[in-house]
């Protein structure tokens, strides 16, 4: 039902966009269509790229992260290490939130507590948890004092963007989630949940006025869909358009394809922790040589992909270049599962979501019938977006296998495999033998807090080599992002996939 | 048979049962195998088809013309053992309704209007919600929510009916009430239960496939009309096919079931005969 209302709402508000635009570019309206609508529009409490999308137009980091991955400067003006424990960060003076307060030390200060605050359960806890205490020296120095040496921390205050201690204070979380208000380039206007948030120009902003004055991120969900509205000049930049609608787009005259490698990769989880055959490495293995991952990228794709040997993308600090995939052999699948004593084949309940990456659901069906093909009957379960997030964020996710796209916006293997082979951390589902996971957590914590980078790579080879040993993971592709972009606008992709309007012109 | 398009319904129809009695035989291919190096092919007549497939392959190489085939299972299923469920339903409570009338009808009535002020495919939709998608909780759903139309229908023929002098002799002999409710007045509102329940098949078969088509209908892993059509409509603008053909397969089958629900109600209605 409510993917059919919001199919209509689209159709509607996309008949009013048409009627509403003039033919004045200054007064024009960009359109941005993802699949799925943003969760909540607080930076600091949720771990999405699609909603980080929405918000980032809203709020600022400290840092601003170049397309070659480089550092500039955003919110903070410097950034030192003064001791191997402790940062300094000099900010920005003169910054206004868009009620007119000003931007000091103890906004930084509250938005780093705010997600280390254990009763707010935030998603991104563990992306801050090596930050010991955050010092307000005077309104524009702060000092950040680390647990213990930690490399990464630029990184980190990259992806880190500020929310306003007074107003969070005044309104709650609950009302700042839905009405933010930030330091960034755009002002939030409104919010029609699961149709489209609407945001314009901050003129005040300490860049210097954006050059679009007012932006819609609108829900369709439909690839087809968002297809034809870029047809129809009704959107400026659609995200995740499929391969085989690539042509379409080229050939329509008002948008074109722009490619860019992605940092994000699909993989799918196994519940190892649940017993059962998947607590069995043969099992594991044999599902992982029962899925063929290349005829999924030639086909089903078009050949925009690359088969992953590890949770990393070949972008990320830390990649190991040594690993191999672990192939695709059917028979060699079923004699693995002869001989760990599931011969006549068993049952698993699979999730993944729909929408969400290239062509998922139907990647979800091909390794369904993939895996029958060994005798494992999979049970699919295509969950809406929301709900699923929801689910893998509180690790509530109902299947023995799913499926996950996970982007690394750190582009370091810290902000990866700290949180998903660490124990105790939120994507935790590495159960293996107690020395083993010791053994994995050690090379990580070491990895974690040395500041030199060649060691810290061979401890991330390490660590890399003993998890593709013991296959936690069904591994696939990674993407290549296709968006299509309006022959009107100047704009083009990050492989970090974040959309930054405050970069995009009219032509 | 006069009538002409009687025959034609009745002949798609046959073809309808047929393929799904005889599915495993009539069907090229196995409807859920995949080739994923074979997908989107055009039918046979296009360039780039083969008789392989003659109406072409789906968004995951499965063959359309064999997912069809095995998709008639569902959608006879479905509307047949629904419109039973549904028909002995109101049927039964049409009849209490009708007979004792007073408070037992105004209960029955009141019931059916409710139902009647939301949208049959809403409520439909409501309770899928709730019960969870699924072949089994389909059949409940329309099954249970599909009543209405026969109660009315019935409890007004019934209402016709216990006026008549048998029935008054009957109750004057002192008969019991079921007695003489199945006996005397059952036979007698019967030819409308079938017309009625033809038709109903119609609607049956449109509203499994909306369910389905939304996400809330039969599992995805069966092939089924309604997911076909789900499935290919993001496909439309580059591979027509993925969803003409289950479409049109719906289209023809209710047109079959209605073609042939009007000509059984002009033999069976009596008073549509003595108006002829």
């Amino acid at each position: 039902m409510s993917k059919l209302s919001r199919m209509i709402a689209c159709l509607l508000m996309a008949a009013l966009l048409l009627v509403g635009c003039g033919d004045n570019q200054q007064d024009a309206t960009l359109v941005v269509a993802q699949g799925v609508d943003a969760t909540m529009l607080d930076p600091g409490m949720h771990s999405e790229t699609t909603t980080a999308n929405v918000e980032r137009q809203i709020f600022d980091p400290l840092l601003e992260r170049g397309t070659e991955q480089e550092y500039k400067p955003a919110l903070a003006t410097s950034w030192e290490s003064i001791s191997p424990t402790t940062w300094e960060i000099e900010l920005r003076e003169g910054v206004q939130f868009h009620d007119g307060e000003e931007f000091t030390a103890e906004d930084v200060q509250y938005t780093i507590e705010r997600i280390l605050d254990p009763s707010k359960n935030s998603p991104q806890a563990s992306n801050y948890s090596a930050i010991a205490s955050v010092e307000v020296v005077d309104d524009y120095t702060v000092l950040i004092h680390t647990k213990e040496p930690y490399p990464v921390l630029p990184a980190r205050l990259a992806n880190l963007r500020i929310v306003p201690k007074h107003y969070v204070e005044q309104v709650g979380d609950e009302r700042f989630q839905l009405e933010p208000i930030g330091t960034g380039p755009y002002k939030f206007v409104q919010w029609d949940k699961d149709e489209q948030v609407v945001l314009e120009a901050n003129p005040n902003y300490w860049r210097g006025e954006p050059a679009i004055k007012r932006v819609i991120f609108k829900v369709i969900p439909e690839d087809a869909s968002r297809v034809m509205a870029l047809q129809a000049g009704q959107i400026d930049i659609a995200v995740n358009i499929p391969p085989h609608q690539v042509e379409a787009v080229n050939n329509s005259g008002k948008a074109e394809i722009a490619e860019v490698p992605s940092s994000r990769f699909l993989l799918i989880q196994f519940m190892m922790d649940k017993g059962g055959p998947l607590a069995d490495k043969r099992v594991r293995l044999a599902l992982n040589l029962a899925v063929d991952v290349e005829s999924i990228i030639d086909n089903l794709l078009g050949g925009y992909g690359t088969p992953m040997t590890q949770n990393l993308a070949n972008l990320d600090f830390g990649y190991n270049p040594n690993l191999k995939p672990y192939g695709y052999d059917p028979e060699r699948a079923k004699a693995l599962l002869q001989e760990a004593g599931y011969g006549d084949g068993f049952k698993l309940t699979m999730a993944a979501p729909t929408g969400r990456y290239m062509m998922d659901k139907e990647v979800a069906e091909a390794i369904q019938n993939q895996l029958e093909a060994i005798g494992v009957q999979v049970e699919l379960k295509l969950p809406e977006w929301g709900v699923y997030a929801d689910q893998i964020m509180r690790r509530k996710v109902d299947a023995d296998l799913w499926l996950i796209g996970w982007g690394n916006s750190l582009f370091d293997a810290e902000g990866t495999l700290y949180a998903w082979f660490h124990t105790g951390q939120r994507f935790f589902y590495y159960h293996v033998a107690a020395e083993r996971g010791q053994a994995v957590d050690a090379l990580l914590d070491k990895a974690r807090t040395n500041m030199d980078p060649q060691q810290r790579e061979q401890q991330y080879h390490q660590a890399l080599v003993m998890i593709h040993e013991d296959i936690p993971w069904l591994l696939l592709h990674q993407q290549k992002d296709l968006y299509g972009v309006s022959k009107r606008v100047n704009w083009s992709p990050r492989s970090d996939e974040a959309i930054i309007l405050y970069d995009a012109d009219w032509r | 048979m006069k009538s002409k398009t009687a025959v034609v319904g009745l002949c798609l129809l046959l073809l309808v049962i047929a393929c799904a009695l005889l599915a495993p035989v009539l069907a090229p291919h196995d409807p859920t195998e995949q080739n994923l190096a074979a997908r989107l092919r055009p039918p046979a007549w296009l360039p780039g088809g083969n008789s392989q497939h003659p109406l072409g392959t789906d968004h995951l190489g499965r063959d359309i013309l064999s997912r069809i085939i095995y998709g008639s299972r569902v959608s006879l299923l479905v509307a047949l053992i629904a419109v039973a469920v549904s028909g002995v339903i109101g049927t039964f409570l049409g009849l209490a309704a009708g007979y004792w009338r007073g408070r037992v009808d105004s209960c029955i009535m009141l019931l059916a209007e409710v139902q009647m002020a939301f949208p049959f495919i809403l409520l439909a939709l409501a309770v899928m919600a709730v019960l969870g998608p699924g072949l089994r909780n389909v059949i409940v759903v329309l099954g249970v929510t599909g009543w209405v139309a026969y109660g009315r229908l019935i409890r007004a023929e019934v209402l016709s009916v216990s006026a008549k002098e048998f029935v008054e002799a009957a109750r004057a002999l002192g008969q019991k009430d079921y007695k003489i409710m199945l006996r005397h007045i059952l036979p007698n509102v019967m030819p409308s239960v079938i017309v009625m329940a033809s038709l109903r098949v119609a609607n049956m078969i449109i509203a499994e496939s909306s369910l389905t088509f939304m996400g809330l209908g039969v599992e995805p892993h069966i092939p089924t009309w309604g997911s076909m059509l789900a499935d290919g409509r993001a496909y439309l603008t580059s591979a027509w096919w993925l969803a003409t053909f289950p479409g049109l397969a719906i289209m023809l089958t209710v047109l079959a079931v209605n073609l042939v629900g009007a000509w059984l109600r002009d033999i069976l209605d009596p008073r549509l005969n003595n108006a002829m």
